[in-house]
């Protein structure tokens, strides 16, 4: 399914922010990561994502370092601030009582039942 | 185009935006390339060729107008506040480094110059004595005071050219001839010259010269103006920082320096003047002589007011008068005399107990430096005890402190100058060069914690405990070992402080790809640590002032060594290597000055402060805080009381008169 690109970009931040909540990890591997978890669903352009993670920087959310991987390339890693974990519990609640809200509407007036997997 | 250069111009391309931070440029390009890195490794492993996998992987990274855009916006307040770091650095940071650094090292020893403008006898300001109201005393010879002054440093000053001496004394007594200072000090000038040659005394000048002391002796005063000159001298000093206080006791101290020589050697002449008298048969102006011995020693203490005065009274009480009166058979003017000793030097032993002989040189490691001012001049008799000079001698290895911080302070704006030279000589044409920040202030407390303030005040620690308490510095000797740590202390310093900060903006400059990643920084520099480590443990074992300026003069060697390799390097540079030492020198610029604001706003105010509590804390007088210009209270109390006792003593000495 092609979702809006508008709706997608705007989810990209609490993603970002959820997958270097998990661990440290640097760009390439958090496209690859969103691909895998999404089965491709998500199709964002690899370079959005720099800015997404300079932004998300620049307001203390996460923070980058250079380190050497194993294989020797050396990647910038990022990794998530306690403002930041802060910030990416206060984003889940609001998705998860928003999605809860456009959910009631929109599947309670139609009777129509929920799709799987919502 | 080859893989890299491809993704080399698209990474340029999308930072093109990014402006004059060259840094976040860098950065971002790294990282840009890193991941088109690894989406091209992603299309390889799908099988596809070379080329292909290079379009897939700019394709797959998206507009790169779009992006570049996004980065901007998304970067532009760090860009702003890099911009505005830099700025700070450059305007403000390093011009206050090297005001701070000039204030500290030229402007606070300026008063030095100002006391020179009563003449004063020390050579290394002989400058001052070129300005041509300074050296216009001669012709003042309406004002006693300032010529009194004139004689003070004529004494020292041209102490071998006696034609010259007597001439100035001449016109002195002339000025004031109620004063027998001048006589006393004439007759001196007369007694070297007659006894220049020890095979051949002119009699005839040695006969003026007991004229001259006889004279001297029937006058009402010693030196009417002393006081009034040194009070004179001390308003010389209007600001009264800490350096102008220790001058203004330094000058105090050593106000009578220069006639002590002259007056110790006369009357120590006077059994040997009385002795050759006789032998000419004319013992009565041999007893008029060894009369005024007497009527010396009273005016002298009548006009006393410091230490030197009570030294050289003290020193001049013991010349053996008794055995010159029964040489020419005066035993009872000989008994007269011995009572007078015993009576001095029982009252000096009450009041001064502590008081002991130098005998060998051995003792002489127990020296303050004013003690040791008098010591040439007293002829080596007198000391006081080390708990008497505790404070001054304090008070003297903290100002050699602050020398050697100042020395500090100039070391890291020499460099920091150094630094900018270098950024600036190996700039490469229009290039744009990165001057890398530390990398976070975390790490800048880390280079300037270990390389600054751990050091110094460890080695500060260490010498407060053993140089202060133990050993004495006021002798020249000691003070080449003193020195010779301070210099290895900076060595130290400056070395650590390097060597942190390099490895901090090498490994910044490998992120931003300027330097290959095959250097390894992360490996500890044990080689260094143990250079500096043994130096400092051989100097702490050795401490023998030739090795102790071995040790410093082979650190300073070491550096002198790493500076001359850099420039010998200077030539065979590529152009990739122009960057790295530019890069180098422009970052290692801020750390330089960091530094000298770190030193000069921790180091400097804290001894500074211990200077003053030293100075104000009621230990030490300052001259002008009570009637005598002394140096400590202690000193103050031995010369009143000395000058009271003494008098009585003459009292009791008179009743006894037959």
């Amino acid at each position: 399914m092609n979702y809006n690109p508008n709706l997608t970009r705007s989810m990209m931040e609490p993603l970002v922010l959820q997958l270097v909540a998990e661990r440290k990890r640097y760009g390439y591997e958090i496209i690859r990561v969103v691909n895998e978890r999404t089965n491709g669903a998500f199709e964002w352009k690899e370079g959005t994502l720099y800015p997404c993670l300079h932004r998300l920087e620049e307001e203390g959310l996460i923070r980058s370092a250079w380190e050497k991987a194993q294989t020797g390339r050396k990647r910038k890693y990022y990794g998530i601030t306690r403002r930041g974990r802060a910030v990416l519990a206060e984003k889940s609640s609001e998705w998860s009582s928003f999605s809860t809200a456009v959910n009631a509407v929109l599947f309670s007036i139609t009777g129509s039942t929920l799709p799987s997997g919502v | 185009m080859d893989k890299n250069s491809r993704f080399g111009k698209f990474a340029e391309t999308l930072t093109a935006g990014l402006g004059d931070d060259y840094e976040l440029r860098l950065d971002v390009q790294q990282e840009v390339k890193a991941h088109l890195e690894d989406s091209y490794i992603k299309h390889k492993k799908q099988g596809k060729t070379d080329s292909e996998c290079i379009k897939l992987a700019i394709k797959s990274f998206g507009s790169s107008e779009q992006i570049s855009s996004d980065l901007v916006a998304a970067n532009r307040r760090r860009m702003k506040l890099h911009a505005l770091t830099k700025l700070i650095i450059k305007a403000v940071i390093v011009p206050a480094a090297v005001i701070l650094a000039v204030f500290l090292c030229v402007e606070r020893f300026m008063v030095y110059k100002s006391a020179h403008i009563f003449n004063d006898s020390v050579s290394e300001y002989a400058f001052t004595q070129k300005q041509p109201n300074l050296n216009n005393f001669d012709t003042k010879t309406e004002k006693y005071i300032a010529y009194a002054n004139y004689v003070t440093s004529a004494m020292d000053k041209y102490r071998d050219d006696l034609p010259r001496l007597t001439e100035i004394l001449i016109k002195a007594e002339q000025l004031e001839p109620d004063n027998a200072r001048y006589n006393y000090l004439l007759a001196g000038v007369m007694l070297k010259e007659a006894t220049e040659n020890p095979e051949f005394v002119d009699q005839r000048l040695l006969d003026q010269t007991v004229d001259e002391v006889i004279k001297g002796s029937a006058k009402p005063y010693y030196k009417r103006y002393a006081r009034e000159t040194l009070a004179a001298r001390m308003k010389v000093y209007k600001d009264l920082n800490v350096e102008a206080k220790i001058a203004m006791i330094k000058v105090a101290a050593a106000a009578n320096l220069p006639d002590i020589y002259w007056m110790r050697k006369l009357v120590e002449a006077f059994p040997f003047c009385s002795r050759l008298l006789s032998n000419h048969r004319n013992d009565q102006k041999a007893t008029e002589l060894l009369n005024s011995w007497l009527k010396i020693l009273k005016g002298m203490n009548s006009d006393s007011f410091c230490l030197g005065d009570t030294l050289l009274i003290s020193r001049l009480v013991n010349v053996d008068i008794p055995k010159a009166y029964k040489n020419l058979g005066c035993s009872r003017q000989a008994a007269r005399t011995e009572l007078f000793q015993e009576l001095y030097n029982k009252t000096e032993k009450s009041i001064w107990p502590e008081r002991k002989t130098v005998v060998s040189n051995k003792g002489r490691k127990h020296f303050g430096f004013l003690v040791e001012t008098f010591l040439s001049e007293i002829g080596g008799a007198s000391l006081l005890s080390t708990s008497d000079i505790a404070i001054e001698r304090e008070l003297e290895y903290t100002v050699l402190e602050r020398y050697a911080v100042n020395a500090l302070i100039i070391f890291f704006l020499f460099f920091m100058i150094i630094s900018i030279v270098l950024s600036i000589f190996y700039r490469i044409s229009k290039a744009t060069v990165p001057a890398v920040l530390i990398s976070s202030f975390k790490e800048s407390i880390k280079i300037l914690g270990i390389g600054v303030i751990l050091p110094v005040t460890v080695y500060f620690i260490y010498s407060k405990l053993t140089n202060c308490g133990l050993r004495e510095f006021g002798i020249n000797h000691t003070k080449y070992i003193i020195t010779g740590n301070f210099c290895l202390l900076t060595v130290t310093v400056i070395t650590l402080t390097i060597a942190l900060a390099l490895k901090n903006i090498v490994r910044r400059c490998q992120d931003l790809g300027i330097v290959s990643d095959e250097i390894n920084v992360s490996k500890r520099d044990w080689w260094l640590w143990g250079m500096l480590a043994a130096l400092w443990l051989l100097t702490f074992m050795f401490t023998n002032d030739t090795f102790s300026i071995g040790t410093a003069c082979l650190s300073g060697l070491l550096l002198l060594a790493f500076f001359v390799l850099l420039f010998l390097k200077i030539r065979r540079l590529s152009e990739k290597q122009n960057l790295i030492y530019c890069t180098i020198a422009s970052s290692l610029v801020s750390v330089f000055a960091f530094a000298i604001i770190l030193i000069a706003c921790t180091v400097y105010p804290a001894l500074e402060m211990r200077e003053k509590h030293l100075i104000a804390n009621d230990k030490l007088l300052i001259p002008g805080h009570s009637e005598l210009p002394v140096f400590t209270r202690m000193e103050g109390d031995i010369v009143l009381k000395m000058k009271k006792r003494t008098d009585k003593v003459f009292a009791k000495l008179a009743k006894l008169q037959p």
